[in-house]
């Protein structure tokens, strides 16, 4: 049998080292493209301030894309050294993208971030400005091929089992690539990076507006975070609709778990906006609901319900004895490739086979299991439903108070009433560290929703672990947390330092002729 | 600082310096995460063998290993062959 604390341990290494590392990528993903923003002002306008702007907030993106990149590269070693069964399983599929992301996105991305540094004194201004773009196109590319990977596991297309290799073969790398899921979270995930990218200039700028420092720059940095973060957030929201609607289509138990919704309701269901769930009884207290809402989001229809957990549960089950039957065929074909009555068998049974992989957590051979390891087996495809209810809603929350931000911020922005509103430039500069929650909230809905499954309905999570002994996880993990803790610190020092010293007090590499004086 | 001298800038020699100090950091780092955790008695090797024994099934039966198989069965008169198959 598979040893548990194995499993468990590695989930909880990947999990870390990715929450650590989506604190980088969504703020590389929105700077960047306030950094193209600013430097087209420039490029158009020729006003040295808003070079001196692109420089500054250039500086903090690159400290926050070092970090990015060194925290990025161990999650892949881990689908090696932790997950070698997943890797084994769907490395067809999920490598390819792993390697797209590596050729196409990250080599350009990195070859340009040197040229932004370095190529202010040797390029043109458009010259520049292209390569800025490319950084930020390389950026978006970086979380293109990524999501597309991670897409995959939400909603696995264009792949098929191979009963012979025991795993997982690519069929149609465009049905890969045009997975609708790998769209709508591509979109979402990137304007949920500009809206961290945006709050994090607002946030600094008005700390800067808050002392009477860097005014000029802050002003101007503060409105372009404010148009760009409306706009964003905005986006966030209208997109995440379309996530949602997806995920009612293609992750049923996700939204079901999302809502705490035990039984199906009468169509179109409501909204649940505040609760109580309760796992033992199966039912959630003290609810709130905004009628029509969920129903309207998970179906675009009135007249289509929701299922709710128990329905989800019995089908399930349902299809765990129809894996049974595909594991049955699949033990039959491997000791019989020619045989044809096994091989109509799996065919179709072969679409529920990870149902029936399932059944590997409680006894060796599925088709032997009991009523109660089936029943056992079919309520594991229920995720933890607290976590997911309120992540998500608070997440959401967070969504619609940044609309809320950047509106003020809009409006007070346009009627040059930015600096004397100080109530507001406080709200503005306690808002900093909340759309990271936003996006780590949002990552473990997405994540740990998907559970038990690493590729949903075909992989269990246990299954892709390596048999590695616990002992070294605990020292890898260990490693990890100590390691991110000191990176944690150091980025948290040089960020400081720099907003602290500021555009003025910034010292470039080589060191230069004292600089112009500031110009509109 | 000593910038308006023709002497090579101090920058550029100090510059070097750190960055062969930090390539050469930055290699044995790289050299003992290998050592630990990537060399080959770490290595884990996962085929479709290793692969049927995680999911309990029976490993895969190649072609030339029935057909040592089946010449067994005949020298032999199908006393055992169970091993051709391993």
């Amino acid at each position: 049998m598979i040893d548990a604390t194995v499993v468990t341990l590695s989930r909880a290494q990947f999990a870390l080292t990715a929450l650590y590392h989506f604190l980088f990528v969504p703020l590389t993903l929105g700077l960047s493209m306030i950094l193209v923003i600013m430097e087209s002002v420039y490029v158009m306008t020729g006003r040295e301030i808003w070079k001196r702007m692109t420089r500054f907030w250039g500086m903090l993106f690159g400290i926050n894309f070092a970090m990015g990149v060194a925290t990025g590269i161990t999650m892949e070693f881990q689908f090696g050294t932790n997950w070698a069964y997943f890797s084994h399983y769907v490395g067809d599929v999920f490598g390819t993208t792993l390697a797209l992301e590596g050729l196409v996105a990250f080599f350009l991305e990195s070859t340009f971030v040197g040229l932004f540094f370095f190529g202010w004194e040797r390029l043109s201004r458009v010259a520049h400005l292209v390569v800025t773009g490319l950084v930020a196109l390389g950026s978006s590319l970086s979380a293109l091929w990524i999501l597309i990977g991670n897409a995959w596991m939400q909603y696995p297309v264009g792949a098929h089992f191979n009963p012979r290799a025991m795993r997982m073969e690519l069929t149609s790398f465009s049905e890969v690539l045009l997975n609708p899921v790998a769209q709508a979270k591509f979109v979402h995930t990137v304007a949920a990076g500009y809206v961290v990218g945006s709050v994090f200039v607002l946030a600094v700028s008005a700390w800067y507006l808050l002392r009477g420092r860097n005014v000029d720059v802050a002003r101007r940095s503060m409105a372009v975070a404010a148009s760009f973060g409306l706009a964003c957030a905005l986006s966030v929201v209208v997109l995440g609709d379309e996530s949602g609607y997806l995920a009612g289509e293609n992750q049923k138990m996700k939204i079901a778990a999302i809502e705490a919704e035990w039984h199906t309701e009468k169509p179109p269901a409501g909204f649940t906006l505040f609760g109580l769930p309760d796992v033992q009884e199966h039912v959630t207290h003290a609810v709130v609901k905004v009628p029509w809402m969920l129903g309207l989001i998970a179906t675009r229809s009135i007249d289509t319900p929701v299922p709710g957990i128990i329905e989800l549960v019995a089908r399930a089950r349902q299809r765990i004895r129809s894996g049974i039957e595909a594991y049955a065929a699949l033990q039959t074909l491997r000791e019989r490739p020619a045989d044809e009555s096994a091989q109509a068998r799996f065919a179709a049974h072969q679409a529920d086979l990870g149902y029936g992989l399932l059944l590997l957590r409680y006894l060796p051979n599925p088709a032997m299991a009991t009523a109660r390891q089936i029943e056992q087996a079919a309520w594991s495809t229920v995720p933890n439903v607290p976590v997911l209810f309120w992540c998500f809603r608070v997440m959401v929350g967070l969504g619609f108070y940044f609309i809320a931000l950047f509106a003020s911020a809009f409006y007070l922005a346009a009627r040059h009433r930015l600096a004397p509103s100080r109530a507001f430039l406080w709200v503005a500069f306690l808002s900093l560290p909340l759309p990271w929650i936003a996006a780590e909230l949002g990552w473990i809905v997405a994540e740990y929703g998907r559970q038990p499954w690493a590729i949903d309905g075909v992989l269990p999570t246990f299954l892709g672990a390596s048999p590695v002994p616990a002992a070294n996880v605990w020292l890898s993990l260990s490693g990890f947390v100590v390691f991110y803790s000191a990176l944690a610190v150091v980025d948290v020092y040089l960020l400081v330092r720099m907003i602290r010293r500021g555009p003025e007090g910034l010292g470039y590499w080589p060191p230069q002729e004292p600089r112009p004086a500031a110009s509109e | 600082m000593g910038g308006e001298s023709s002497e090579p800038p101090t920058w550029r020699r100090r510059l070097r310096r750190e960055l062969t100090g930090l390539l050469a950091l930055k290699v044995t780092a790289l050299a003992l995460l290998w050592w630990l955790f990537f060399s080959p008695p770490h290595r884990i090797t996962v085929d479709d063998e290793a692969a049927s024994r995680r999911f309990g099934v029976a490993p895969p039966r190649l072609q030339h290993q029935e057909d040592n198989r089946g010449s067994e069965l005949l020298t032999r008169g199908g006393r055992s062959a169970s091993g051709a198959s391993q």
